[in-house]
């Protein structure tokens, strides 16, 4: 039975495949319901790791390097001298590098977190504009030196809005970092959870001039970023603070691994889900066939044959997985798509992507097809005349 | 007239249950199954949220308070002064051990990327940011919950203590071992220990070395053991007003209170899959239910004519569905309890999952409420069948 | 079980066992009102055998679930022991119907998954009886069906004759008023149909057991001591 003849004998038995699931509207409808629930549940879980992954690895590109200071088991905020940034552009390959120092105070939320990212903004003009920012509100941020661009989730997450005055509270044993939130990033941006604001100002409600976080560097290409950043590391191989620049990637690389048991938890829990439901078609299929088994025997007696039969009966299983699954995906695209997902206490929202959703909803073929697959062969097996005969 | 015991035994009796399940092993292997998986998931998410809260809750002892620089949101971040650290040791109330020293330890908190046990270093994959604290032998000494479990504490400069979970997070690791800190090999030898604490989760090295390794000259926190959680509150309000001494102190379980709200997410998660799970199984008991009726429509309508009520003939589906899903939970439960006690890390963060009687209470309820629910319209259907039509069905 | 002589004392007491006047019974089918009794008067006294005969479409089985108190008439008397069915509401017609009528089916409509012992036990369940006397019950009855040896057998493995006769053990158990039979015989092969007819008869002649059965079965009918004859939902 070729795969090609089973697809042509499913096409041509469309009519009769209808009107088997309208024999039993009810055996239906719960089993759609069934399979909605579980790829839902799937889905979702894959939008919630898809949301993990991106928090984690932001859009993190191989273009944009991290120079940070060469120490083994390094701090999680990390000290470099600002000055390294000075120069850089003439490094081969360098489109643009500016100094950054990363600030984590409490959120408005208790028990929350908020970043503050300090920069300098002309440097950082060049490394290119954060999504959603328009001219003016780049204008004002220049123009006022305790000004804010923040970015949307933290607005969200906050419940600030554009032209609040904030603060963030101090956690470096140092007061309040107080700003005005003079524009916002949009969704999307890497930025888009933290605070922009000026390293000048930074650096004098928080004191420790002179040093930054990390030096950011863009690269003119993803393919030469090795290349050039053994070239910075070259550079400041024989200074004070040696320096060892890597990927955005390779930066966020532990925080991943940090993740790693829930997320498998996630997943393994999708998996099983779709596993029982699996078995539920397949006896919710079976249960169809054995209310109709004279009705099958018929069938058979008029001159289906057997491939045509077991067709019929995965083809069933695969409409209503199809359906199911498509329901299922979808509302869970609706869910997540309106971006109010947010875990209380989690601090971000989640999100989803087309690709989640549709890789969800495609998996609904091949369950429907082994669903399918005993009972259709069950089908198959009894003897015609045994079939005929049958009783309810 | 009927007398009381005749109401109880007018459910047919659970045998009739029990076989009418087995009669169709399959549907009703398919059914249970659903349901084990629902209280299973649903257990141990309520197990691993439970014990991210404990810990939060269980670390820091009442008697203990815990002195940072002004303003510090968290030990991390705190920058106190050796001297006001070392000074805050004399404030009135602090106890005192058999010797007559203080019992106050000064520490070091930091957030360090380290290699996993047997990886490479210079893969970043191969890293985790794991809790580091620098200590002195009063570490212990304040901590009375804590215990070495093997081996002793560090105290030449190459040496480091491990919790007892650090292996869920950076790998198999023991006295003996070799992790890298700061480019310097440490060599293992104490293994620490105290149920459902964030120390579990620690490296430990001596004051100095971190310090050194850091390059810093400033400390974390102190931590000081007074006699008692009053006289601990108390302390706490003469060091926060203090004009001597500008830090500020917060008794050792309130600090960590604040971390609780982290793992709210988890007990939502888990409730929120908990509950898609079990809708899922009573959609597919109902499913199992209908089946199982139409093929007994004729035999209800027997029971009817002999005299039994629509309800009694309705309960009887109930007591079915009822029955799968409590061996269904069972299993379940037993499921869930086989994950007591494995270890879990989240960005650094280790604990032992607890599946507790609690919890396979509450899994069992949860089958109940899934075999009741589910049975709910199939029993109303069956309780609605009109007598004789139902024993003329085929 | 009571015997033939506690039976006809009752029967002299009360009077007739089952008194019909006037019954009418329709459907409504669509907007119609489709009669499927009419005018029907008819008594059956303690100790009868009756069958009801008739083409199908004349009403026979409709007078059966009447009777029975499975249905309610649309119109007229329907008295047992000198009540009136209509006046029970359900929860006592329930109750009534588990201890005054005996049901044995074409298809036996036994329950699959209890054994014959258990099946027989089911409408005591509803009594107040212990479980010591419910067995005691069962097995005499039936050991008077002659099943005593069959006691833990399913269904499934007895023949349809042996079928039937645990159908009538599980009838006469709780010592009904009358039994009432739909096509006692319709699903047995002639030798099984005789044992059970004959059973019946003995059963109506020695215990004074009331029969009522609708049959088209002509051997059936030669056992019966009174022949009715219904057409189109009236008496021939």
């Amino acid at each position: 039975m070729s795969a090609r003849r089973l697809v042509a004998e499913l096409a041509r038995s469309l009519p009769l495949l209808a009107r088997q699931l309208r024999r039993s509207p009810r055996r239906t409808a719960l089993t759609f319901l069934g399979l909605a629930i579980a790829f839902f549940l799937f889905t979702s879980l894959e939008s919630v790791l898809y949301t993990m992954g991106q928090v984690v690895q932001g859009t993190a590109g191989d273009a944009l390097l991290f120079m940070r200071p060469a120490e083994r088991e390094g701090h999680w905020l990390p000290r470099l001298p600002a000055r390294y940034a000075d120069g850089l552009e003439s490094v081969p390959g360098v489109v643009a590098a500016a100094p950054v120092r990363f600030h984590v105070g409490a959120g408005a939320r208790e028990g929350s977190y908020a970043v503050a990212v300090g920069i300098e903004p002309d440097a950082h003009l060049a490394m290119g504009l954060p999504a959603g920012v328009s001219g003016d509100e780049l204008r004002a941020f220049f123009a006022e030196r305790r000004a804010a661009l923040v970015g949307e989730r933290l607005l969200e997450d906050s419940g600030w809005e554009v032209g609040d005055r904030v603060t963030i509270a101090g956690r470096e044993g140092a007061g309040g970092l107080d700003f005005e939130i003079v524009g916002d990033i949009a969704r999307g941006d890497r930025l888009d959870r933290v605070a922009v604001v000026s390293l000048d100002y930074l650096e004098d409600v928080l004191g420790g001039a002179g040093r930054v976080t990390y030096v950011q560097i863009r690269v003119r290409d993803a393919l030469i970023a090795p290349a050039v950043a053994e070239a910075l590391d070259a550079r400041f191989a024989h200074a004070a603070v040696a320096t060892e620049t890597v990927t955005e990637k390779a930066h966020l690389a532990p925080f991943v691994g940090g993740l790693a048991d829930a997320m498998a938890g996630l997943r393994a829990v999708g998996l099983l889900a779709l596993g029982v439901t699996l078995l539920v078609v397949a006896n919710s299929v079976a249960i169809g066939v054995r209310e109709r088994t004279r009705e099958i025997g018929t069938l058979r007696a008029l001159g289906f044959g057997r491939g045509r039969v077991l067709a019929l009966v995965m083809g069933e299983a695969v409409a209503v997985a199809i359906a199911g699954g498509a329901a299922g995906a979808a509302a869970a695209w609706a869910v997540f798509a309106s971006g109010s997902v947010a875990i209380p206490g989690a601090g971000f929202a989640f999100a989803t992507d087309a690709s989640v959703v549709l890789r969800s909803a495609l998996l609904a073929v091949p369950l429907g097809l082994l669903a399918g697959t005993p009972p259709g062969l069950g089908a198959v097996r009894i003897p015609i005349t045994d079939a005929l005969r049958h009783s309810d | 007239m009927r007398a009381p015991g005749a109401a109880t035994r007018a459910l047919l009796p659970l045998r009739y249950a029990g076989r009418n399940a087995l009669a169709r092993p399959a549907a009703t292997a398919v059914t249970g199954l659903g349901v084990a998986i629902a209280v299973m998931v649903y257990v141990v998410m309520a197990a691993t949220a439970e014990s991210l809260q404990g810990l939060a809750a269980r670390t820091g002892d009442p008697a203990n308070v815990l002195v940072t620089s002004k303003g510090a949101g968290s030990a991390e971040s705190s920058r106190l002064d050796l001297a006001t650290a070392r000074g805050v040791r004399f404030a009135p109330g602090v106890a005192r051990d058999a010797g007559g020293a203080t019992l106050a330890s000064v520490e070091k908190l930091d957030l360090l990327r380290i290699t996993v046990a047997g990886g490479d270093p210079d893969a970043p994959a191969d890293q985790r940011y794991t809790a580091v604290r620098g200590v002195t032998p009063a570490a212990l000494r304040v901590r009375p919950a804590l215990r070495l479990l093997r081996g002793r504490l560090p105290e030449a400069a190459d040496e480091i203590a491990i919790g007892r979970l650090v292996p869920e997070n950076l790998g198999p690791l023991d006295v003996g071992d070799t992790l890298h800190l700061r480019g310097v090999p440490h060599r293992v030898v104490g293994v620490l220990g105290a149920r459902g604490q964030f120390f579990e989760s620690e490296l430990w090295v001596p004051l100095e070395t971190l310090l050194g390794a850091l390059g810093e000259r400033q400390a974390s926190q102190v931590l000081l053991r007074t006699a008692g959680p009053e006289a601990a509150t108390a302390l706490v309000e003469r060091l926060e007003s203090s004009r001597q001494w500008s830090v500020s102190a917060r008794t050792e379980p309130e600090y960590f209170a604040r971390l609780e709200r982290a793992s709210s997410a988890f007990v939502y998660l888990g409730n929120l899959i908990g509950a898609l799970l079990g809708l899922g199984a009573v959609v597919a008991g109902a499913n199992t239910l209908y089946a199982t009726m139409s093929q007994r429509i004729r035999e209800m309508g027997t029971l009817r004519a002999l005299g039994f009520g629509r309800w009694q003939v309705g309960a009887t589906l109930l007591v079915e569905s009822a029955l799968v899903a409590a061996v269904g939970g069972a299993m379940g439960v037993a499921g869930a309890a086989l994950w007591d006690g494995f270890g879990v890390s989240i960005l650094g963060l280790a604990f032992e999952l607890d599946v507790d009687a609690a919890s396979a209470l509450r899994g069992l309820a949860m089958a109940a409420l899934i075999g009741v629910a589910g049975a709910l319209l199939p029993a109303r259907s069956a309780a609605r069948l009109e007598i004789v039509a139902a024993l003329r069905h085929s | 079980m009571q015997g033939s002589a506690a039976r006809r004392g009752r029967a002299e007491s009360v009077g007739a066992l089952v008194e019909i006047r006037g019954l009418h019974k329709s459907y409504w089918r669509g907007g119609n009102e489709v009669p499927v009794l009419s005018d029907l008067s008819l008594t059956i006294e303690h100790g009868d055998f009756v069958a009801l005969m008739g083409p199908s479409g004349s009403g026979k089985s409709t007078l059966l679930n009447l009777i029975a108190g499975l249905d309610r008439p649309s119109r007229g008397s329907l008295r047992i022991e000198g009540r009136e069915l209509a006046h029970y509401a359900e929860g006592e017609l329930d109750r009534w119907r588990n201890r005054s009528i005996g049901f044995v089916f074409q298809f036996y409509n036994l329950i699959p998954v209890l054994s014959a012992l258990e099946n027989v036990e089911v409408p005591l369940l509803l009594t107040e009886h212990g479980a010591t006397e419910r067995r005691a019950r069962c097995e005499a009855a039936l050991r008077i069906v002659g099943l005593a040896h069959r006691l833990e057998h399913r269904p499934s493995e007895l023949s349809g004759g042996e079928q039937q006769r645990v159908a009538i053990a599980r009838a006469l158990v709780n010592d009904p008023l009358l039994v009432l039979a739909d096509e006692p015989t319709g699903d047995l092969d002639g030798e099984s149909a005789e044992e059970v007819l004959a059973l019946m008869e003995e059963l109506n002649s020695r215990a004074g057991t009331t029969f009522v059965m609708v049959t088209h079965d002509p051997r059936a009918a030669a056992r019966a001591r009174r022949l009715v004859h219904l057409e189109k939902g009236r008496l021939a």
